[in-house]
């Protein structure tokens, strides 16, 4: 929906008058979206929701009984129907800063949706002045605008939903350089906002400040128990939430979710990693500390008892483009965490993180034909160079090259890696620095003469 | 001032709106041409389709189809700018 908005106001923009179509479970979106984009009045005729399962002749006969309507639309002729206004415009009547007890603050910060669901710590201004003794930044300096309130987001309200979160002031650097990270354009921000879709942003830790602020890298580390994965996930999703409008429902149309969209916040398990850490993949030195951010749907196991490294690698391939998942669907980039045993049985075979990639392409392959016909057509619609043929067959590839496969090394003792389907985004990798860009090599470089506890 | 009197800061922010104007609109449809950019959603391309064989029909309009990448990111500006030379009237979908 998002996208079809934009694109219409780029036209409108351009000279060019458009009519928008939507289905009624999606035009609300639509309109509130070009009111903040500035078209109050774009037209968006409105069909029934869904269109996916409609057969071709249902479809094209639907296309001609709206015809007149858009016709009309076209010429103006329709009255301007009212904007999205139940979507929260809440936020512009609350004062900058709220007074009152604990409960009855906590009370008025249910009441305006300023939650996960969960309970949030209150942000006192003594604990986000703390916070932001960590911001290599000041405090009102803009970060960049979240999507698709496309609010300009301040360092000081960052460290404000990271309270709420549970951070520990220190952490905010971390929280900062995530942000940072998904309002790159190449991330995708405003889809992953608004779409049915799943995803949610993964964020990876790597380099020494993971470490140093106790990170969970190791056993059950994308699970629950370590506050920095807990609460660093959980401080970007509620500036998603609360900074940037994504609210569940109105906004956030995921026809599911999943349970990483609380928290979705992992570190590297850099010394059980036979190769270079991630981070150093992507040109970063090793004393760098980095996050990067991946638009993924939820976590998939892969249980492999296998004992030669060829039989790990058939697994993780056939694991990693499953129908039905969005690996088939958008092969923009995979993501695989393996767990040590598993990176340590490859590496014992002399298998570099390069030859792994490699095979992992060349063996992750579905045939089309295994695919029922709307899903054929959607593949082939969105991803015209994902087949290849391969002994009279069309195959499916996981990805168009065998670098956008990304691997880490995660987990503790055991025989259980992990993949996360991609969605329709890129992948963004930010270095924490202090102000001057100088690279941090510890989260004390922040407020230099200060020990963290 | 009561103690137990807290002071806390607002997490939200609030949209940006902006104050734009659209295209102007055409008086008549006779003779203009549409154009219709598919955003490749599933079905898509026969809801406008047919759209396109009725809006003929009953308007007498010329038309061009364009299919963007996916629905999932912005029309490429180029295309975007190709079709405004081209049409006087951008019809957009799903939103779905």
């Amino acid at each position: 929906m998002s996208w079809s908005v934009h694109d219409s106001i780029q036209a409108e923009k351009l000279g060019i008058p458009t009519v928008t179509i939507a289905t009624d479970k999606f035009a609300q979106l639509g309109k509130f979206e070009a009111r903040v984009l500035g078209q109050r009045e774009l037209p968006i005729v409105v069909i029934p929701h869904p269109i996916v399962d409609l057969n071709p002749e249902a479809a094209r006969a639907l296309g001609r009984q709206i015809a007149t309507q858009v016709g009309e639309a076209i010429q103006g002729k329709v009255p301007s129907k009212t904007v999205a206004e139940e979507v929260q415009f809440r936020a512009a009547e609350q004062p900058d800063v709220l007074a009152g007890d604990a409960g009855e603050l906590e009370e008025t910060f249910w009441a305006n949706g300023w939650s996960d669901g969960l309970p949030v710590v209150l942000p006192t201004e003594d604990r986000v002045r703390s916070m932001l003794a960590y911001s290599p930044c000041p405090a009102e300096a803009i970060i960049g605008a979240i999507p698709p309130f496309w609010a300009p987001c301040t360092v000081k309200k960052i460290a404000v939903n990271a309270v709420m979160a549970g951070c520990r002031p220190e952490y905010l650097p971390v929280v900062l350089a995530a942000t940072s990270a998904i309002l790159q354009e190449e991330f995708n921000l405003y889809g992953v906002q608004g779409t049915t879709n799943p995803a949610s942003p993964l964020i990876l830790v790597n380099g020494p400040l993971s470490r140093e602020l106790g990170f969970n890298s190791a056993t059950n580390c994308f699970g629950q128990g370590c506050r920095p994965n807990a609460t660093v996930g959980r401080a970007v999703r509620l500036i998603m939430t609360n900074v940037g409008g994504g609210v569940p429902g109105s906004v956030d149309k995921s026809t599911v979710g999943h349970p990483g969209k609380y928290s979705y916040c992992v570190a590297e398990n850099e010394p059980m990693n036979p190769w270079e850490p991630y981070h150093v993949e992507r040109g970063y030195r090793p004393e760098d500390s980095t996050v990067t951010v991946f638009a993924v749907a939820g976590p998939h196991d892969v249980n492999d008892k296998s004992t030669t490294a060829e039989g790990l690698i058939s697994t993780l391939a056939q694991a990693m483009l499953p129908v039905g998942s969005n690996s088939v669907f958008f092969g923009s980039e995979a993501f695989l965490a393996l767990c040590p045993q598993h990176a340590a049985l490859l590496a014992r075979e002399g298998i570099s993180k390069a030859e792994l990639k490699q095979r992992l392409y060349a063996q992750a392959r579905t045939p089309l034909e295994s695919l029922s016909q709307g899903n054929r057509e959607g593949v082939i619609r969105w991803r015209p160079r994902c087949t290849e043929d391969q002994n009279g067959r069309k195959m499916i590839k996981l990805v168009e090259r065998p670098d956008l496969i990304n691997v880490i090394v995660a987990g503790g003792p055991g025989n259980h890696s992990l993949f996360a389907p991609f969605w329709r985004s890129r992948s963004v990798t930010r270095r924490l620095e202090l102000e001057e860009g100088r690279p941090a090599r510890s989260v004390t470089d922040f407020v230099p003469g200060k020990k963290i506890s | 001032m009561n103690a137990s009197r807290l002071r806390v800061l607002n997490p939200a922010g609030s949209p940006q709106v902006i104050n734009g104007e659209g295209a102007k609109r055409p008086r008549s449809l006779d003779g203009l041409v549409v154009g219709f950019l598919d955003n490749t959603k599933n079905n898509t391309d026969r809801i406008l389709a047919g759209l396109e064989e009725a809006m003929k029909a009953t308007y007498g309009i010329k038309s061009l189809v364009e299919v963007k990448e996916t629905s999932n990111r912005p029309a490429d500006p180029d295309l975007l700018a190709s079709m405004a030379s081209r049409c006087q009237v951008l019809v957009t979908g799903i939103g779905d």
